[in-house]
């Protein structure tokens, strides 16, 4: 392990090792690796992320991360590494010119490299937060909350009180599960499916109820907020599905596992997310569209999802006229049964390519330009 | 395949990966010293964010070279254009709102750190254009991120390492119009375009307009504005900030080191040396991480000054941090 003072430098030190004139060094990029793999464990542990489905990631396949001896977290870290040592390398080769160290960069990229896949396969966890986040920065900003301890910017670790001078040992012990639980009824199905510009007054709506949290104690930390409003938002979302209901047939299957599959699937999903606007000549039919899609997004990732609920149920939840249903689904079924041929099609290269939005989580072997035309 | 195993994979990608970055590095070694759109520069100033700058046009005649933001985060607005990894420089996010103004003395100070293709340098032009003409750029995924919080903060970060580059002495951050949305919860552009020149006009035009009933008169942009980042005495020590003679307005911008919010801020500007007040007012309010005043030129001369910032909640009135700023008066454009 390269380490100086007692700090883990092994990022540094493999692409500083990579400035001589032979190929990249094999022990530099172990402990890279092992380095990344150890600090990706530490994320999804910080993000509650190490018990949900890998699927919420990204990594399809698996019903849990410790599958097959942590394949699956192999995998991730696989992706990671692309994203920040194969995709930036340059960048981080360029900065290391003028910076004693590339550490605190690549750590950086590796939230973002989560926090960009969680947003593209958990469309639910991923929302949760931002609103919330965005409901909690805003109650500050209105001194209703108090940043009392860790990053102000707000994370799981910020610890939040209502009046400046609390202690913020004051949040230990604070259980917010019985508050927030009543939170997500109102809030669905908008806090979910609406687009980030419309959330006004569901971000308005939860400042009221932060507000209401000072009856349950004078401190709480972020994390203690998020993770019982995010559980109990999963589980109003699905209830009352029943399986085996389904009138449509989904336009999203769940892919297999492994790296070929996984890239796929997301060049996929980046094909018919650019295609969508031009699958809807009216704004409302295409935020109808936008929904469903984030529906099966969601119906996709989510661990032991069978068949799709009734088109009842759909457009219940949705808030979509139950008579559209079938329309909207036969045309994302038609996006991607073309964007599947397209991608067929496409010439293989043998360079390493991006992903299919041309950002991060790239590697090896992937097929021709991205669907966006940026002649990725 | 074992968990702990390295995928060959990934170790063929990684070989490949070198090869592209030694070929970009060699291809931006051999174009000279003289700038050229395209260049991508590394500052030492905004090194440590990890912004890297892009010269996107190039006036040696006039000695101005216009350059955007640059940089590794994933997450890509409507005012981005994304750089993938299969390109020269590898994986980027440019920046086309974040624009700031150098001489050829001030691009001195930057490091050769790769070049554009030309494709994607066309796309970054075709943006600032789309931009510039109030034009609805990006896609509907890309809009939404402008909304997100995350994005938003990285977006503040940029604007606040384009801030750092244009204090080079002939630097300044361009006026652009951002693609603001109603409805948006805020906007990374009004973080991002930090020189804030809306307070200016704002206080040329619309007194006029208010007192007299008339039709609003086309606001003026009031160019060349010196301004200065003012972080708390006790983290970064005293500012100096040369200040053309006909310059009507000095704009400053003063970082909090509290992230504790208060109803108002009063500020007092002093005179150093004989600690006489200057200049007061309670009327501020706190944008972002910061505090920012357009003050009349008139009421400096060549000196030192300091600045004290109060939050103030109903009767209490808190220190919130010492400024200092050292002043030179350039007399050279005087007529």
């Amino acid at each position: 392990m390269a380490t100086r003072d007692g700090q883990d430098f092994a990022f540094t030190e493999y692409v500083r090792a990579l400035d001589g004139a032979g190929p990249p060094d094999r022990s530099a990029f172990a402990a890279a690796w092992g380095k990344l793999r150890r600090m990706l464990k530490s994320e999804l542990r910080r993000r509650s992320l190490s018990t949900a489905p890998p699927a919420f990631l990204g990594i399809y396949g698996y019903e849990s991360w410790h599958d097959e001896q942590d394949v699956p977290l192999h995998e991730l870290t696989h992706d990671a590494f692309t994203a920040i040592f194969v995709d930036r390398l340059t960048y981080l080769r360029d900065l290391l010119r003028e910076l004693d160290h590339v550490e605190g960069i690549a750590y950086r990229t590796l939230r973002n490299f989560l926090y960009d896949r969680q947003k593209r396969n958990d469309p639910l966890g991923f929302r949760v937060f931002d609103v919330l986040r965005a409901a909690t920065r805003r109650s500050i900003e209105r001194q209703v909350l108090y940043v009392l301890a860790g990053d102000p910017r707000v994370r799981n670790s910020t610890v939040l009180g209502f009046a400046p001078e609390t202690d913020p040992a004051a949040a230990h012990g604070t259980d917010l599960g019985e508050a927030v639980a009543a939170w997500g009824g109102e809030l669905l199905p908008e806090l979910v499916t609406a687009p980030p510009q419309k959330l006004e007054t569901v971000t308005e709506t939860l400042c009221a109820h932060l507000e209401g949290l000072q009856a349950r104690g004078r401190a709480f930390r972020f994390r203690d907020l998020i993770g019982p409003f995010k559980d109990d938002v999963r589980k109003r979302w699905f209830s009352g599905f029943r399986n085996g209901e389904a009138e449509s047939a989904s336009a999203l299957e769940r892919p297999g596992a492994g790296f070929e599959q996984r890239q796929r699937f997301q060049w996929l999903i980046a094909c018919v997310e650019e295609t969508l606007p031009q699958l809807a000549a009216r704004r409302r039919t295409f935020e109808h569209l936008r929904s469903l899609w984030t529906f099966l997004k969601i119906h996709v990732a989510a661990s032991g999802a069978g068949a799709l609920p009734s088109d009842r149920q759909l457009a219940e939840r949705l808030a979509v006229p139950r008579k559209k249903i079938p329309k909207l689904m036969r045309l994302l079924g038609a996006s991607v049964e073309k964007c599947r041929e397209r991608r067929e099609l496409r010439p293989r290269t043998l360079t390493p390519g991006p992903s299919p939005r041309g950002r991060g989580g790239s590697g090896t072997l992937t097929p021709g330009p991205s669907p966006r035309g940026r002649g990725e | 395949m074992n968990a702990g195993d390295i995928p060959d994979r990934l170790w063929e990608a990684s070989r490949q990966a070198l090869t592209r970055s030694q070929r970009a590095r060699a291809e931006r070694e051999s174009r000279g010293a003289e700038p050229r759109p395209g260049d991508v520069l590394l500052f030492a100033a905004t090194a440590e964010p990890g912004v890297l700058w892009v010269v996107v046009e190039a006036d040696p005649e006039a000695d101005r070279y216009r350059l955007v933001a640059a940089d590794g985060h994933l997450l890509v607005g409507s005012a981005d254009v994304a750089v993938a990894a299969g390109a020269a420089c590898g994986a980027l996010s440019v920046r086309c709102a974040v624009e700031v103004e150098l001489a050829a003395r001030d691009l001195a100070a930057g490091r050769p750190a790769g070049v554009l293709d030309l494709e994607v340098l066309d796309r970054v032009r075709g943006k600032r254009a789309a931009i510039a003409a109030g034009e609805s750029v990006g896609s509907w995924l890309e809009r939404e991120t402008d909304a997100e919080v995350e994005y938003r903060d990285w977006m503040a970060d940029v604007g606040q390492a384009a801030a750092l580059l244009a204090r080079a002495p002939a630097g300044r951050i361009l006026e652009f119009r951002p693609p603001v949305r109603r409805g948006v919860l805020g906007s990374p552009w009004a973080i991002a375009a930090t020189v804030l020149l809306a307070v200016s006009l704002g206080l040329a035009g619309g007194v006029a307009w208010e007192r007299g009933r008339q039709r609003p008169p086309s606001p003026e942009a009031v160019l060349n504005l010196p301004f200065v980042d003012l972080y708390p005495m006790a983290l970064r020590g005293a500012a100096r900030l040369e200040v053309p003679s006909t310059a009507p307005l000095v704009h400053l911008i003063l970082a909090l080191d509290d992230p504790r919010p208060y109803p108002e801020y009063r500020l007092e500007l002093r005179e150093r040396r004989e600690g006489t007040l200057t200049w007061s007012s309670r009327d501020l309010e706190r944008i972002g991480t910061r505090v920012s005043v357009a003050l009349p030129r008139a009421l400096f001369g060549t000196g030192e000054y300091e600045l004290r910032l109060y939050g103030l909640r109903d009767a209490e009135s808190v220190e919130l941090g010492e400024y200092a700023l050292e002043i030179a008066i350039d007399d050279s454009q005087s007529p």
